[in-house]
């Protein structure tokens, strides 16, 4: 009997191991994908798809032992390159002559999954792999990730069977219209190990003029004000991170909450009214942005999710005085 | 204030001028019209607080000190590169560290700011054939050596879709935008990254 009980505890466990491992093999391409993004040395062309327009861009991201890397350079159109890394975002305008660098936040370019977040993940989306297809000549597996509600985006992944990188992705709003894309068109791998040089697209010269904003030193954080409160989250969406700047050309703070659901997010910007920011709804591509004004202050939900949600989380604001 | 002053004027605050293509004319050939629009423009940026904190000057002074360096110490490259085109590029990564606390968001309004737009958007007329005119104007601008002036690329492009329009409302959800997409970690493969490299283009 004791035998049974064992042998019949074992198939159990074994079951829902196995279970465990197959359960959301679509969770772990997009793991997979995460890590190839951040991990891996890559270059290649991919096309961006927004409103009807194209836009031809050159990416390079490598990693060594100082973090990630990654520069982008517009093909098409005026001539810009946004260089970026673990701690600095800097932005080139050739034609306009100007440099500009800000800080960045020190994490990864790309989500580092926990289990917890992946949990939190499952119950606001569902996955499943759809198919296989090629991209840039290259064999990917289709994941598709359908969102349980209509606060978030629906998004569609064509990942490289081979290494795990995106090659292809499709973010989808809530008539199930497919609102921007991005896709290589080539892509390779940097020897490991080597040193990266990103050289720009034009040489620097004295023409050029570096413009700073910030009197101080940005990185320096300033005390969030914790009396600005977002009384009830939409469904899913958890306050990742908190912030408070000095807003540019003026004595005024910024305060920057930003909330997620593990794979979308969107950001609450707080600051003084001034005027110039009429309250209402705002939209651009996939992005929405929602203004309202409360105790003189502009509120602005924005972020690449449904107006439904940039709206909400903006009527939901208050202030406590602690 | 004689009338190609009011004319520049009425560019720089977006009104409607009456003969645009004369008055484009005679500012893309009049050095000292370029200057005096300059100023307006200064002075404009000054009314509406959108000046930067301070212009760091002398920055050139440490881009040309390391472009020494590097020309006298070259580093390697990707092995996979096929770099021969930018062979003469000696402009590297680590130049730009050490130059940190500026604000991108804040180019955004710069590179936002551009003259031309709001032209075309006064003369009433469809947009597409404004921008080849105009932007035979802007080759001529970003040709003829007017540094300070801020060209834009195109004028297509998406642009927000706002309740009102008011001035500078565009300028600001756009570096909202930016430091959202800085300090957030969406998962939604590069579509974060490549528009915010292809704002300026667009606006």
């Amino acid at each position: 009997m004791k035998f049974l009980s064992k042998t019949l505890l074992l198939i159990t466990v074994s079951i829902a191991a196995s279970g465990a491992a197959i359960a959301d093999p679509a969770m772990d391409w997009i793991q997979k994908m995460s890590d190839a993004m951040r991990n891996l040395n890559y270059r290649g062309n991919f096309v961006y798809l927004h409103e009807g327009q194209l836009e031809s861009m050159e990416i390079s991201h490598a990693r060594d032992s100082s973090g990630e890397k990654e520069r982008l350079i517009s093909l098409n159109g005026e001539a810009r390159e946004v260089l970026r890394d673990n701690q600095n975002l800097t932005c080139i305008w050739p034609s306009s002559r100007k440099v500009v660098v800000d800080n960045v936040r020190k994490n990864s370019f790309s989500p580092i999954f926990i289990p917890e977040d992946i949990a939190r993940i499952e119950k606001s989306y569902g996955m499943k792999i759809i198919g296989r297809d090629r991209i840039a000549n290259m064999a990917t597996v289709v994941v598709q990730i359908n969102p349980r509600d209509n606060l978030r985006y629906g998004m569609k992944f064509w990942i490289n069977e081979a290494n795990g990188l995106m090659m292809k992705s499709s973010l989808i709003n809530e008539h199930g219209e497919e609102v921007e894309q991005v896709m290589f068109t080539s892509i390779e791998l940097f020897e490991g190990g080597e040193t990266l040089v990103l050289d720009t697209i034009s040489q620097l010269d004295d023409s050029y003029t570096m413009i700073r904003f910030h009197s101080g030193d940005s990185s320096m954080p300033f005390t969030v004000d914790n009396a600005w409160q977002l009384a009830t989250p939409p469904g899913g969406f958890w306050r990742d991170s908190a912030l408070k700047r000095k807003s540019p050309g003026s004595d005024y703070f910024v305060q920057q909450m930003v909330y997620t659901d593990g794979l979308a997010s969107l950001s609450v910007f707080i600051e003084r009214h001034t005027g110039g920011t009429p309250a209402g709804s705002s939209s651009m591509g996939a992005v929405n942005a929602y203004i309202r004004i409360l105790n003189d202050h502009s509120i602005t939900a924005i972020g690449e999710v449904p107006a439904i949600t940039v709206r909400q989380v903006a009527e939901s604001i208050t202030y406590q005085a602690q | 204030m004689t009338n190609r002053d009011e004319n520049l004027s009425c560019l720089l605050d977006d009104h409607a001028v009456k003969n645009l293509e004369s008055a484009v004319d005679e500012l893309v050939g009049d050095v000292n019209l370029q200057y005096r629009m300059r100023r307006y423009r200064l002075i404009g940026e000054t009314m509406r607080h959108e000046l930067p904190d301070t212009i760091d000057n002398d920055f050139h002074h440490r881009v040309m000190a390391r472009i020494g360096e590097e020309v006298s110490a070259p580093t390697a490259k990707p092995a996979s590169a096929d770099d021969s085109s930018r062979s003469a590029a000696i402009w590297s990564w680590v130049t730009l560290k050490p130059f940190a606390g500026l604000a991108v968001a804040a180019t955004v309004a710069i590179v936002t700011v551009s003259l031309w737009q709001p032209v075309s958007k006064q003369a009433g007329q469809g947009d597409d054939a404004l921008v080849l005119a105009d932007q035979q104007k802007v080759e001529l601008f970003a040709g003829g050596q007017i540094q300070g002036i801020v060209v834009p690329a195109s004028t297509r492009g998406m642009r927000w879709k706002v309740s009102k329009n008011v001035p500078g409302f565009q300028q600001k959800l756009n570096a909202y935008l930016v430091n959202h997409t800085e300090h957030s970690n969406s998962m939604q493969g590069l579509i974060p990254q490549a528009r915010v490299a292809g704002f300026d283009a667009q606006q």
